[in-house]
């Protein structure tokens, strides 16, 4: 615990002091370079970039798009938690083979949805749903493989159906791993909802991107960054209190 | 009473070539009593204890017990589930849960005031003790042991020791305890089983005449030496040309 806190006060440190250093070096030493905007120029333009790119909108979508995803995932998994569990062990070598689409980028299957539906944003949703319910999946799969012996012979031996041996030992023991897991889901959920965006041409923060960077609006393209990061580390930091509240066992 | 009859178990390697692994493996255990196997790592006591809780098949043989007995198994790693409190991994597995009972079991492993803990990153003591209260929960005839000491310190192996003695004589609960361990063997037990391996056989059966009260002290004891220098002995006799390990 002590490491943990030691590791988040150097974390704080060590961003206080680029801040510093960036406003220190990019407001006074260096205000006209083609390397970082100056931060005044950031808190001047906000405003502006707010309302010119429509942010509010494009906040809503994107944000609605990747947690809702996250929930719809978790529930999923949650509901078909013993059939998954069954299919992971009776058609672990069908499983497997499957890993053969791990290779395909996920760019191609955003095009793949942007060609099949008309409706970008239903598409966006079902796809971005679709993604989070695949990652659950699979890290679901593999912890599968991970379960303690001794916790299955326990409850073979004492007379539970293999159904509720998925639920009451399978899933148990999978879900510390599962829910930090999500942490990188939500990461990786980020990347292809603003791929989606950017390709679909429609709607959210990907596709303000592609509008700002068509005008060469560099200003605005680091402005968004910074928002994004800022989301991403808020959602980050909810995911963590979760965690901390639902799990308090190591598997 | 519980009758193993002519048990044996094989596996069939790649290539089709056959590895014995037990065979024709038969004893009883009588419904008070504690029973030890001690063989050397590796010698099948596992999969022994596992087809005779059920968990696995055998190649051959039987194992007789009326349908009304149960046999719980105690694997020796840690089975008590880190997510489930004390009180309700007791009741793990129970169709009915009958809360004086479960507390009357935590009171009797030791327990008392430790029903809301989590068995997470407790010592393995801990978590002995909540496999047993869990396996008496379900009223077993049979309870079967898998080296659950291994892990223990010298203070707490002895503890938990007293308290499965203390489970045997009011409960009336059978143990089997599979160990390589002879120490740990003549101190619990009634009866021990010597086993050889590769096959793993029965090659010595030995009644322990020592008084049913047992405690530390009872190691420093003449018949406790000779009877474990008579353990010793037998399996220097049949593995006089083999190595392996038997911890003292």
């Amino acid at each position: 615990m002590k490491g943990k806190n030691s590791s988040t006060k150097n974390s704080f440190s060590l961003f206080i002091a680029l801040l510093f250093v960036y406003v220190l070096l990019f407001e006074f030493i260096l205000p006209v370079n083609k390397i970082l905007p100056r931060p005044s120029l950031f808190f001047d333009s906000f405003v502006h970039i707010w309302r010119d790119y429509n942010l509010t909108s494009a906040f809503t979508i994107t944000t609605s798009v990747v947690y809702l995803s996250l929930i719809i995932s978790f529930i999923v998994v949650f509901a078909a938690i013993s059939l998954l569990f069954k299919i992971f062990i009776e058609l672990e070598g069908t499983i497997l083979s499957l890993r053969l689409f791990r290779y395909l980028p996920a760019f191609f299957f955003a095009i793949i949805f942007n060609f099949w539906f008309s409706e970008k944003l239903f598409a966006e949703f079902v796809f971005a749903s679709l993604a989070a319910i695949f990652f659950s999946i699979q890290k679901l799969f593999e912890e599968s493989k991970n379960v303690k012996e001794e916790y299955i012979l326990v409850a073979r031996n004492l007379g539970l159906t293999p159904s509720d041996i998925y639920e009451k030992v399978y899933w148990k023991s999978a879900q510390p791993t599962l829910i930090k897991y999500y942490e990188r889901i939500h990461y990786c959920l980020w990347g292809i909802v603003l791929i989606f965006e950017f390709i679909g041409n429609s709607n959210g923060f990907g596709y303000i991107y592609r509008v700002a960077l068509s005008y060469k609006d560099y200003t605005a393209l680091f402005t968004f960054a910074i928002i994004i990061s800022l989301i991403i580390w808020f959602g980050n930091f909810l995911i963590r209190v979760i965690n901390k509240k639902l799990i308090h066992w190591t598997p | 009473m519980i009758e193993i009859k002519n048990l044996s178990k094989e596996y069939v390697k790649d290539l089709g070539f056959k590895t014995i692994l037990l065979d024709k493996i038969s004893f009883s255990i009588s419904s008070d009593k504690i029973i030890s196997v001690i063989g050397p790592v590796g010698s099948g006591k596992s999969t022994l204890l596992k087809i005779i809780a059920g968990l696995e098949k055998q190649t051959s043989g039987e194992v007789h017990h009326r349908t009304d007995q149960k046999i719980i198994f105690i694997p020796a790693q840690p089975s008590s589930f880190p997510w489930l409190n004390v009180s309700k991994n007791i009741s793990f597995g129970l169709q009915q849960i009958n809360g004086d009972e479960i507390k009357r079991l935590i009171n009797l492993v030791g327990l008392e005031g430790y029903d809301t803990f989590h068995p997470d990153n407790k010592t393995y003591g801990f978590r002995l003790r909540i496999s047993l209260a869990r396996s008496l929960a379900h009223k077993p005839s049979l309870i079967v042991l898998d080296e659950p000491f291994n892990q223990m310190d010298v203070t707490t192996k002895m503890e938990i020791l007293v308290l499965i003695r203390n489970i045997n004589k009011t409960q009336k609960t059978a143990f089997l305890l599979a160990t390589s361990n002879i120490t740990e063997a003549l101190f619990l037990s009634d009866v021990i089983y010597l086993m050889k391996k590769n096959p793993c056989e029965i090659f010595s059966k030995i009644e322990v005449n020592l008084p049913d009260k047992r405690d530390e002290s009872i190691m420093d004891s003449e018949k406790f030496t000779h009877l474990r220098l008579l353990i010793e002995n037998s399996f220097q006799q049949i593995e006089s040309q083999k190595l392996f390990r038997i911890t003292i």
